[in-house]
């Protein structure tokens, strides 16, 4: 027999034998233990846990490699893929500037989508790939620049149409990226919203120019994602009170990444917002909370008073992003814990 | 360069004479795909041959991994396509194609790299069977509408146990490609009771968990040989059923209406009896379970108003212990769905009451069985706050045209609640169902939410 041909055969051979044995070996997934999170006809036992810091490196192989230290790490139950890349900065000194920023194709966020595409690789059989997207607001605040982001509600204000724009093409943008991180291996995303909360921008400017750009970028990833998350970002500026945040509920995803407190001093009942949104709930733990600064046995203490009053249909997270240097193996110890909680707590 | 489109995705093509092939694809709900075909001339990259174990030739590796953070191949061979459940037609397709375009190969060559190209189809095709354990998984996404509609039917075949009861489970499986592996409850105890009076239902013994063997015997064998592709879903009898065929009622009806009556007049007495089956079909789902069940298709019975529901016999004596099932399947198993037997009689709404606090992640409902006015698939899911299960009465595809069928797909779809799975009133068809009718409906199922938007 030719040479070649042997080759081939045996090449066959070792390939189907590998990749059975890759199925075999499958236990119960975490991908579908975050699918059974989705089933409210009851509480979910396994309670799935995930948090996020950002990585000193943010793109390229080494940004691969922390990803994939942090996942195995940490054991959290989904990968998801920080969004490291930004949009160039446009001088903008007036408020028809805005009407300078472009829709970036899909070939801008390459270097983004190669982390998505290696970490997918990697994972794709064994957890969901969920890369994170940010909200039009926070590409237009790469866009002006973070020192001069303080300017955004005033230019905006100014002329609402042309910031509209801005956030227009920012929306149609992520929409590129989100289609193409698809097809390269991400299942779902952790979508950010971001600009409605009263304070960023003014209400008039959120709700005629903002929302449906805002809310396009969930509608895009409902229509692709097997399973999406939306955060409700409300980094440095409070909703005023839960009422507020309900106002998202016709926000499409899968499962709500919440925030917790208020402006006018109230916190959010975790119970309420699962009825509110009709969803599962993703968080409950402040990100500069015990999780970033107590003990190990402190940050217990915190998800014993979380898990007692969580809803039903659950995932524990953070409301935000947790600071970067936090401890590894303390996250580990919490989400271990995290997992078995509702077994070992029964009443 | 030679280059051409298929479908949407782009198609480059270099020419050579030996070839290696390399498949590498991961799975979403579409497969992306590619070939790596290496040539024997200097090929400068640095493929991830070391995934699937396959010696390159030629390979020069002194590609800068660290600059450009990523395998990537500058001659490799690209396609994407859908290799959505009717793959193989396709796959051939695009196989034909490739054989056309590169014909200045080594034909002996180029064959053996087809069969191992096939063998990698054949692990994508399981990999994205796999797959089918999640679409299911997606229904239970309550924000939205299932995109892909996933169907469940199931027929008794002639093989109760063994191998061909596997092999049968396997052929229906496979060949009408519908989304669960049910494994029927062929079980049937030993002993056999004449039920003429309240004393009577003394005579009934526990049944001993090694009468359960063959039937769980068949629950392994599928669960080890297609638990990757999907769920592994066995049905589970009620315990009133289990009752009558210890009195023989599935022999002789007759038999079957005076257990009823004699429940009906006696229900105090007939409890004990019906908590020694409720306890071996408890064993059977924990072993069952233990032995690769992914969860339960539970029948439940005894509240439609032609038996115990006018006079709150069901809720009062028969529920504590049909409920039990739920209850325990809820608590071991990932995934269950209630099935709301009519047995023959007839529902009202007041007589689905009953089943409201039952557990079950998706319920299905005869919704053809109903005394007067009945509900709707989509009220279903308002009542039950859960994803539904139905559409079809048993018979109908059976006894009429692929194309009728359709047709009632179309009704059944346009009308259906957000979360669905399409099935029938009690999804055992007629066990002479002709297959390729069944795989012609449910493949049109798969698919009718994408192309009837």
């Amino acid at each position: 027999m030719n040479k070649t041909i042997k080759t081939s055969i045996i090449a066959a051979l070792a390939a189907t034998t590998f990749s059975t044995a890759t199925f075999a070996q499958a236990p119960i997934s975490k991908r579908e233990r975050i699918f059974q999170v989705l089933d409210q006809s009851r509480p979910n036992e396994y309670v799935p846990a995930a948090f996020f810091l950002h990585f000193p490196d943010k793109l390229g192989h080494k940004a691969v490699a922390d990803h994939v230290e942090f996942y195995e790490a940490t054991g959290m139950d989904f990968v998801k893929v920080f969004y490291e890349i930004a949009v160039p900065q446009i001088e903008i000194k007036k408020a028809s500037d805005w009407n300078k920023v472009p829709v970036y194709d899909e070939a801008f966020f390459e270097p983004q989508i190669q982390v998505i595409e290696d970490l997918a690789k990697r994972y794709h059989g064994e957890a969901l790939i969920l890369p994170t997207v940010y909200s039009p607001l926070a590409l237009a605040s790469q866009t002006i620049g973070h020192e001069n982001a303080k300017n955004i509600k005033k230019l905006a204000d100014q002329d609402p149409v042309a910031f509209g724009n801005a956030i227009k093409n920012l929306s149609l943008s992520i929409e590129n990226y989100l289609r193409v991180a698809r097809r390269r291996g991400a299942d779902g995303f952790y979508v950010s919203s971001q600009g409605g909360d009263g304070n960023s921008l003014s209400p008039k400017v959120w709700n005629e120019q903002v929302r449906k750009w805002d809310k396009h970028v969930a509608e895009v990833a409902n229509e692709i994602g097997e399973i999406n998350i939306l955060h409700i970002c409300d980094y440095g500026t409070p909703f005023k009170n839960a009422e507020a945040l309900y106002a998202f509920a016709d926000y499409p995803a899968s499962i709500i990444n919440v925030p917790l407190n208020f402006s006018d001093g109230s916190q959010l009942d975790l119970k309420e917002a699962q009825k509110r949104f009709g969803r599962p709930i993703f968080g409950g733990l402040e990100r500069l909370g015990t999780i970033a600064t107590g003990s190990l046995d402190e940050a217990k203490a915190a998800v014993d008073k979380v898990l007692e009053n969580a809803p039903a249909n659950f995932i524990l997270g953070a409301d935000c992003t947790i600071p970067g240097d936090t401890d590894y193996d303390k996250l580990r110890a919490v989400i271990e814990y995290a997992h078995t909680w509702r077994q070992t707590h029964k009443k | 360069m030679d280059g051409f489109a298929y479908n949407n995705s782009f198609f480059k093509c270099q020419g050579g004479r030996e070839l290696s092939l390399i498949f590498y694809n991961y799975v979403e709900t579409k497969i992306r795909c590619t070939i790596y075909m290496l040539l024997n001339i200097p090929c400068n990259c640095d493929c991830p041959s070391q995934d699937f174990g396959v010696p390159l030739h030629s390979l020069n590796r002194n590609n800068d991994r660290e600059s450009s953070g990523r395998t990537f191949c500058p001659q490799r061979l690209t396609f994407t396509f859908n290799i959505a459940r009717r793959s193989t037609q396709k796959y051939k397709h695009i196989i034909n194609v490739l054989k056309e375009r590169i014909t200045t190969m080594n034909k002996t060559t180029f064959l053996a790299s087809l069969a191992f190209a096939f063998s990698l189809a054949a692990s994508a095709q399981s990999y994205n069977e796999y797959n089918k354990r999640e679409l299911l998984l997606q229904v239970l996404d309550q924000s939205r509408p299932n995109d892909y509609v996933p169907v469940f039917f199931n027929v008794h075949f002639a093989d109760k146990f063994g191998d061909g009861a596997v092999a049968s489970h396997i052929k229906f499986y496979e060949e009408t490609n519908v989304d669960f592996v049910n494994v029927k409850y062929e079980y049937i105890p030993s002993q056999k009771v004449e039920f003429k009076t309240a004393d009577d239902f003394k005579k009934v013994k526990d049944i001993p968990v090694s009468e359960l063997a063959a039937q769980l015997n068949v629950v392994t064998k599928l669960a080890l040989t297609r638990k990757q592709g999907a769920l592994i879903l066995p049905t589970v009898y009620s315990p009133l059923a289990v009752l009558s065929q210890i009195a023989g009622g599935w022999e002789d009806k007759q038999k079957a209406k005076d257990l009823i009556e004699l429940i009906r007049k006696n229900p105090q007495a007939a409890a004990p009896a019906l908590d020694k089956v409720t306890k071996i079909l408890v064993t059977y789902i924990r072993e069952a379970r233990k032995n690769g069940a992914d969860g339960f298709y539970i029948s439940s019975q005894g509240a439609d108003v032609t038996r115990f529901a006018a006079n709150g016999v069901f809720d009062k004596y028969i529920k504590p212990y049909d409920r039990q099932l739920s209850d325990v399947a809820n608590e071991i198993a990932p995934i269950n769905i209630l099935h709301i037997c009519e047995a023959g009689g007839k529902f009202n709404l007041k007589a689905l009451e009953s089943y409201k606090d039952y557990p079950g992640s998706i319920v299905n409902v005869p919704i053809h069985e109903f005394e007067g006015e009945g509900y709707s698939l989509k009220q279903l899911q308002d009542i039950f706050k859960r994803p539904i299960l139905g559409g079809f009465t048993r018979t109908f595809i059976d006894s009429h045209s692929v194309e009728e069928s359709k047709a009632v797909v179309d009704q059944i779809l346009k009308d259906a609640p957000a979360n669905f799975i399409l099935g029938a009133d009690d999804s055992v068809l007629p066990n002479s169902s002709d297959l390729s009718k069944l795989r012609a409906v449910v493949d049109y199922a798969h698919s009718w939410r994408q192309t009837h938007k």
